[in-house]
């Protein structure tokens, strides 16, 4: 009754509006990050858009990281923007099935970067055996350290995890905690198994794992497990690590009571914040733990998604095109300080840990976007909250296994 | 009274009394104490662990111009200040008329209504979330302020209404009575005789509501996304992630959230504890 | 005119009165349903949208309220309102507040109860179409297998259960208080302060007071058990002979921290409520007691307490609400961590539905039934004992 009644008045005032927006060629983008950096990055890019389509008038909303995550469930349905920021992998999963997201598989297609320079992370745009998305940027994770402590005990960047081990072990003997990290909002410890199970297990396990096809008492993860259980015995993190975040893990990583963080490379930034010179910071791969078996990386991406009811399809599709170019993703990476996903573009050759990242990514076998992002939300949460108690009490591990392939058989 | 009052007692009770109250006192406010101490240090205090002695440095006012000019407090509290005030204003007046309804008239629905509104103020939040969240979204009016408003105005309704209708029944009835046989219309009787009998149940309601909003963190949270338009109790958190370990800092925007409410109960601390307390005295 | 002829025509439906506020009714009405947020976006200028929500929602508010203005006219001049004045006015006086409570309260008690048969993640498709199923019992088949739910479960007992203590203590604070020392009103507004602030900027001070590194707790601890060094690059550590407890980080200890820090406002709460039972004792019925020979533990229980039960009843009640309501303490000290372990319903229901990532309605909307039927009790057993009342007042 009351829509009805809405549309029945509405139609008739509605008629001679649309006479007017008809011929303006528009394009509404909304965007995801308040940052100063990230902003500017992605304005600048819109201003060159603009330059090359000048006929197209462009319309920007920025907003923020965290809001946005739970307001583009009504920007989807009520106010469609034409372009929208999201995460691929699993993240994307209920708008896709809710069919709010547009397939641009023919884009992936023809176009010339998308079809050949995003093989790398074609698959993690990929649902139903169809793309959704063109990816802006990613960055790397990987292990953070103290240069300048490990000189001083004459350790070398391990590259095998009977290497790290060693160092811990060494580090442990000076007084010096191994790692820092902050699991009050458990997703960096996500990042721990993760790279723990890709190097035991590899890619395709990590896959099947996030896909929910293998339990999580299953031998191999039972495997990953124990080498967590060895690394929390030689590797120990700091203590109080489940009330603090990734930042104010930073702190004794700054003042020289930890010696190793494993985490993105967002998180230079902070180290810089805290004080620490580029002299005193690097950056080694994640070692080896099973000999032989092929690298698979962390790689979480940002990208652009059509919505499905976009108004201005064609333009959306213009600018989609536009940022998967390699000298755009080049520019937009090198001010935000993150790596491009177009294997043509440029990167920053001043920053060691990009040029590292770099070599690391395009080298891997295989990406992962991350825990938190491959699994779906629901199995996610439990997951982590999972691995933060076997962090706090490596006892508790048949336990947490249990509870996770029923939260699992659930959850699919 | 009760206990025996303490001028009855020997002189070294009467001092030992007068001696433990402040002690008291402070242990009760300690973390308050304490809180409001690391607003007015330096970082490097922190840092030292310096929680109880003398400030190495004063920084009262760094500190929480700091917060003025790093964050948009200012801008959380004109938010803050923008859902409260709306929210008072339409609950008091909508709860004047419902309880107005169900005191002064005698009809057979008038108690199962008044205990809807009853019950419906003492329903857990959760159980509303979804569907208020899913009613804000059709109504074109999630994630703003007037959105917040509406359901803060009318969940308060429930309380006011209880508590209007409760101040109301206790208003002389032959006053109505004779009135009504004057011919005076049932608006007028409200408006001209009721209305000013009431004032000092809406001034403790008023009071009442306005430390419930401004206090509210959970509808803030679920209903509003915008940082431009989040309210202080959620700026405060989200203060928290900012100012990594600058507890200083922290201290200092959590005390000034807690500013205006403790200036509302000092001035109105009679109106505020009578609304409070209602029912605590009679049965 | 005779009196009587007067007397009747006050009972007269005054017609244009009547098609006067109708028409208004009808007119409001329709302009109220044909503004929508897009017709506002077109003609008003606006460049997006969202931009238009708030002047649509006031110039629809306004159009209402004139509705509303129309219709209490035309309603009031009928002749059929003139006769039935005093049968009708209440539910005039009633409506738009009755209206309004149960639109947002009461109506969406029902809603959520039915989304707990549902398996849905919050999403209508393009066309606006509901994205769920219906799944029956599913969610409580779930819900009865999930340890989560029985922690919160039990963290719930425990919170109603340790919140208690708010009474005795708040009792023993007002009677401590309750004398005529000078300064003694400002002694009572100071300890009733912490109520007035927020539970935010409360669990804000106890994450500080607990933090094992920097807080009040580590700072008493520090004297006994810590000694500061210099660690391997030169800066200053603290070094513990024993590791101060990380009251947050510990899953046996972070529930209780969190109910002490709720505890801090609700004791000051009870002890005002306490206080104002205490001024209304009877002085006659003390002196009797005390001609008796009843003393201190003796005159409090036999003749003060029965006299404070009904600020004991409301103490039982706000302490009960306040307790199964807790969320604004867990949400700001420990998000439900470490590992779920301090989730309560309130607080897990809300992780589910609208936590991080994509939500299950479905399932947090059972989460928030099970909530509610507990809660039911309590209101039940508060509403029959106001019903008790209103029977005695009559």
């Amino acid at each position: 009754m009351y829509k009805s009644l809405i549309r029945a008045t509405a139609a008739a005032s509605a008629a001679a509006l649309l006479a007017t927006s008809a011929w303006a060629s528009d394009l509404v983008v909304t965007f995801d990050d308040l940052n100063p950096a990230p902003k500017k990055a992605f304005e600048d890019a819109v201003e060159a858009f603009k330059k090359a389509n000048p006929d197209i008038n462009v319309t920007v909303n920025i907003t923020d990281r965290e809001a946005h995550k739970s307001s583009i469930r009504n920007a989807l349905l009520n106010d469609a923007p034409d372009v929208i920021t999201w995460y691929p992998g699993n993240r994307m999963g209920p708008f896709v099935d809710a069919g709010l997201f547009m397939d641009i598989s023919d884009m992936w297609a023809s176009d010339p970067n998308l079809s050949s320079k995003f093989n790398a992370i074609k698959a993690t745009m990929t649902r139903d055996g169809k793309q959704w998305g063109v990816p802006y940027s990613y960055y790397q994770w990987g292990v953070y350290y103290r240069k300048d402590i490990f000189d001083k005990l004459g350790l070398a960047e391990p590259k095998t995890w009977d290497e790290m081990l060693g160092a811990c072990d060494k580090l442990t003997e000076a007084g010096v905690t191994p790692f820092t990290i902050g699991t009050k909002y458990l997703w960096t410890a996500a990042g721990v198994f993760d790279y723990l199970n890709l190097r035991t297990n590899g890619y395709d396990v990590h896959n099947d794992l996030t896909a929910g096809k293998i339990k999580y008492t299953d031998p191999r993860i039972r495997k990953t497990f124990d080498n967590w259980k060895v690394m929390l015995e030689r590797c120990s993190p700091v203590k109080n690590h489940a009330t603090m975040s990734w930042q104010d893990a930073i702190a004794p990583f700054a003042n020289g009571d930890a010696a190793m963080y494993v985490m993105g490379n967002f998180s230079v930034a902070g180290y810089k914040d805290a004080g620490l010179t580029e002299d005193q910071i690097d950056f080694f791969q994640f070692p080896e733990i099973t000999p032989g078996l092929a690298r698979a990386e962390e790689a979480p991406a940002d990208a652009f998604f059509i919505a499905s009811k976009a108004k201005n399809v064609e333009n959306a599709k213009k600018f989609m095109a536009f940022i998967a170019q390699p000298d755009i993703q080049g520019e937009w990476n090198k001010a935000i300080g993150q790596l491009p996903p177009n294997s043509d573009a440029a990167i920053n050759k001043d920053d060691k840990f990009i040029v590292e990242g770099m070599a690391t990514l395009s080298t891997a076998s295989g990406l992962a976007q991350f825990y938190d992002r491959d699994a779906p939300a629901a199995m996610a949460k439990a997951g982590m909250e999972g691995f933060q108690k076997f962090m706090l009490d490596p006892s508790t591990l048949d336990e947490v296994l249990a509870n996770l392939d029923k939260v699992q058989s659930e959850v699919y | 009274m009760f206990p025996a009052p303490i001028e009855k007692s020997s002189a070294a009770t009467q001092t030992a009394y007068k001696v433990a109250l402040p002690i008291a006192l402070l242990i009760w406010l300690l973390p308050l104490i304490a809180i409001f101490l690391t607003s007015i240090r330096p970082a490097s205090d922190i840092n030292t662990g310096n929680v109880f002695g003398i400030p190495s440095e004063f920084n009262l006012i760094e500190n929480y111009s700091t917060v003025f000019a790093q964050t948009d407090a200012w801008n959380y509290m004109l938010n803050t200040l923008i859902i409260t005030l709306p929210t008072m204003v339409v609950a008091v007046a909508l709860a004047c008329l419902t309880g107005y309804a169900l005191a002064i008239y005698r009809f057979k629905s008038a108690l199962p209504i008044f205990f809807i509104f009853v019950a419906g103020n003492f329903v857990p939040f959760q159980i509303l979330m979804l569907p208020v969240i899913d009613l804000s979204n059709r109504l074109e009016i999630y994630n703003t302020v007037p959105g917040l408003v509406m359901f803060h105005a009318a969940f308060q309704t429930g309380f006011c209404t209880l508590f209007m209708r409760n101040f109301m029944k206790a208003l002389p009835f032959e006053l109505i009575e004779s009135a009504r046989i004057e011919g005076v219309g049932e608006f007028r009787i409200f408006w001209h005789l009721v209305l000013p009998l009431v004032r000092p149940a809406i001034a403790a309601l008023a009071v009442l509501i306005f430390t419930f909003i401004w206090n509210d963190f959970f509808w803030a949270t679920v209903m509003i996304q915008d940082d431009a338009s989040l309210p202080i109790t959620v700026g405060v958190r989200s203060l928290n992630g900012e100012f990594v370990q600058q507890w200083q800092l922290v201290s200092a925007a959590s005390l000034l959230a807690a500013v205006p409410p403790v200036i509302m109960f000092f001035l109105m601390q009679k109106h505020f504890i009578a609304g409070l307390t209602l029912g605590a005295t009679k049965g | 005119m005779t009196v009587s002829e007067h007397a009747n025509s006050r009972y007269d439906t005054s017609m244009p009165k009547v098609a006067m506020g109708c028409a208004a009714a009808v007119v409001a009405l329709l302009v109220m349903f044909s503004i929508d947020v897009t017709w506002v976006t077109e003609n008003f200028g606006y460049e997006k949208r969202t931009d238009a929500r708030v002047p649509t929602f006031f110039i629809r508010m306004l159009f209402l309220i004139g509705m509303l203005a129309g219709a209490f006219v035309a309603f009031t001049n009928l002749s059929y309102y003139k006769r039935n004045r005093v049968a009708l006015a209440p539910w005039l006086f009633l409506s738009v507040g009755l209206a309004f409570f149960l639109i947002y309260v009461i109506i969406p008690i029902f809603q959520s109860i039915s989304y707990s048969f549902t398996k849905w993640n919050g999403l209508y498709d393009v066309t606006g179409t509901w994205t769920g199923e219906w799944v029956g019992f599913e969610n409580y088949r779930i819900l009865f297998g999930d340890p989560n739910f029985y922690t919160s479960l039990y963290n719930n007992v425990l919170w109603l259960l340790l919140f208690m203590l708010a009474i005795p203590i708040g009792l023993g604070i007002a009677l401590f208080l309750n004398q005529t020392v000078t300064g003694i009103r400002i002694y009572k507004s100071m300890f009733f302060f912490p109520f007035v602030i927020s539970q935010v900027v409360v669990g804000l001070i106890f994450s500080w007071a607990y933090n094992p590194e920097f807080g009040l707790l580590s700072e008493i601890w520090g004297w006994f058990f810590c000694e500061q060094k210099i660690n391997i690059v030169g800066n200053i550590t603290t070094s513990c002979s024993v590791d101060p407890p990380s009251i947050l980080g510990e899953a046996k200890y972070a529930t209780y921290g969190i109910i002490a820090a709720g505890l801090w406002p609700q004791i000051a709460y009870c002890m005002i409520l306490y206080l104002t039972g205490l001024n209304n004792v009877s002085p006659d019925q003390v002196e009797a007691g005390r001609l008796d020979g009843a003393k201190g533990w003796k005159m409090l229980r036999h003749v003060i307490l029965p006299q404070l039960r009904p600020a004991t009843f409301i103490a039982v009640v706000v302490t009960v609400i306040g307790a199964l309501r807790s969320f604004d303490m867990i949400a700001t000290m420990t998000q439900g961590g470490p590992f779920g372990s301090t989730n309560v319903l309130a607080y897990y229901m809300f992780d589910q539905a609208v936590g991080e990532g994509v939500g299950r309605y479905g399932y947090g909307s059972s989460i928030a039934t099970i909530l509610f039927f507990i809660m039911l009790i309590y209101i039940s057993y508060f509403l029959w004992r106001m019903y008790q009342d209103e029977k005695a007042e009559r």
